[in-house]
């Protein structure tokens, strides 16, 4: 744990590199061998590991080709439909009286 | 765990190609039910007319890049984090600052607001080490020592790239550069579920917006976005479209689809139900990475911010480009419309904050003639007061 810690502290001391961008790119990509514990050395438990992985890459994908899926066609017509029948709510779609204030609570108006 | 042996007639190999023959199987059960694009299905909706959403409100305040922002549920207020280390709170219609929190680490990543009380969540970058995700609980008093009671609850192995309160408040669902994702309880600060499955870092989460919901979906760094299941832990759905990192990514707002914004120039919209892509919003004219997006109420629009400083605003269902809005002068790093749907904040490395709005243009003249009969009467009552 201790070891991880100082390769973080190398990568983060570029000094002006790192501020300027986005900090994914000052952190190291992980590619987990062994998702459940702490990357591990001996080439032993490497290879079990990937096994492991392989495994539980299988059964993913056997739980993903299980999902229930409906048609394109059929989605799509229900996301339209929602759209449509929110569209009249939408204050960025449709707009606020002119000058007024957006985020007062809409009062209505009563002419005396 | 890891030192199981091998099982009867099992090799790695075997299992290689069953998991091709798995994937294969899934793109084809997937190609089968794509009888139709979004966008054709969309074309005997009525062309949006002209928007006219503006920059109403520039924010200034901040000493640094703003990393993050949030709305507060009372819709008029806004948080907001900066690399300058402070927090302010804005009132996004006066400009008021209303509080403004020090921190001492600079790499405050992203801020949210507690759905039903006023806490002020906000994540601590590591600079300093700190891979941690604090709660701060805020109040009215302008003299408390706001930056005291913080309270450590989540703690990764790498920076914290997202974080958002589940809807019972009480629980905190966290995304790290360390791959992983995790659930943990505010006040104990435990660690109720940890979500493993990305194989890089994971910038972004989102929970699916029904009360009764306990999905979330996820992107990172290894182009895939994942969709989870918060109970169990498990991995629901998983999309691989994006040609790069996914920077953010966004339930519809009816919870069936979802968008994500990625470094490879387009956001991609994927239905959940239908299980896969069903729109990709992207232009030639666009090189830079997306690096956030947001719906609008009704999901007709998506806003997304750019690295070449400007925000797309995209017709989600004709997968055309609506408008762009101009104003910043870096990148933008947030956009958000606020919970009821009237505004759009946007938060920048140029150290501004910029609200958007838009005025329905019909109403303009109406506008002027009641201006002016106000003018008028104004004018005539004061005559008569100058008369007595």
């Amino acid at each position: 744990m201790t070891t991880v810690f100082f390769e973080y502290t190398s990568t983060f001391n570029l000094g002006e590199w790192s501020l300027n961008s986005p900090l994914k790119y000052s952190s190291k990509r992980l590619f987990y061998e062994d998702i459940f514990s702490p990357k591990t050395i001996t080439n032993n438990m490497t290879s079990n590991s990937n096994l492991s992985n392989m495994r539980r890459l299988v059964e993913q994908l056997k739980l993903e080709a299980s999902v229930e899926r409906i048609k394109v066609s059929q989605a799509a017509a229900e996301l339209q439909q929602y759209c449509l029948q929110n569209a009249g709510k939408d204050a960025l779609l449709v707009g606020v009286p002119t000058g007024s204030n957006p985020f007062r609570e809409p009062r209505s108006c009563a002419i005396v | 765990m890891a030192c199981q042996g091998l099982q009867k007639g099992e090799t790695l190999e075997s299992l290689k190609r069953e998991s091709e023959t798995l994937k294969k199987k899934l793109e084809e059960e997937r190609n089968k039910l794509n009888d139709v694009e979004l966008h054709q299905v969309a074309e005997k909706v009525e062309v949006l007319s002209a928007l006219s959403i503006k920059t109403r409100r520039v924010l200034k305040g901040h000493g640094n890049k703003v990393l993050c922002m949030d709305w507060c549920k009372d819709k008029r207020r806004m948080v907001s984090s900066s690399q300058d280390g402070k927090v302010i709170v804005w009132d996004a219609f006066t400009l008021n600052k209303e509080h403004g929190v020090p921190l001492p680490c600079t790499w405050v990543l992203a801020c949210a607001y507690a759905p039903l009380r006023s806490l002020c969540l906000i994540m601590n970058g590591y600079l300093g080490l700190d891979n941690k995700c604090s709660v701060i609980p805020l109040s009215l008093d302008k003299n408390e020592n706001l930056a005291a009671k913080k309270k450590s609850v989540a703690m990764h192995t790498n920076y914290v790239s997202g974080c958002s309160f589940t809807n019972s408040d009480m629980q905190l669902l966290t995304s790290s550069g360390d791959g992983t994702c995790a659930l943990w309880d505010v006040e104990s600060g435990q660690l109720l579920q940890s979500f493993h499955g990305h194989t890089a870092d994971v910038l972004s989460l989102d929970l699916a917006p029904s009360e009764t919901g306990n999905t979330f979906v996820s992107g990172g760094c290894d182009m895939k976005a994942n969709v989870w299941d918060m109970r169990s832990g498990q991995n629901i759905q998983s999309f691989e479209s994006h040609e790069s990192d996914i920077n953010c990514v966004k339930y519809y707002p009816s919870g069936d689809a979802f968008a994500s914004a990625s470094d490879d120039a387009t956001c991609r919209f994927y239905d959940l139900r239908a299980d896969r892509e069903v729109a990709v919003y992207q232009k030639d004219s666009i090189i830079f990475g997306a690096s956030t997006c947001d719906f609008s109420l009704s999901g007709r629009l998506l806003f997304a911010g750019y690295n070449d400083y400007t925000i797309n605003v995209w017709d989600v269902l004709k997968g055309t480009r609506a408008t762009i809005l101009f104003g910043h002068e870096n990148r933008v790093s947030r956009v958000r419309v606020s919970p009821d749907g009237t505004a759009l904040g946007s938060a920048s490395w140029d150290s501004t904050l910029r609200v958007s709005w838009s005025f329905s243009t019909g109403s303009n003249y109406i506008f002027r003639f009641i201006k002016l009969l106000f003018w008028v009467n104004s004018r005539l009552v004061l005559e008569f007061t100058v008369a007595f």
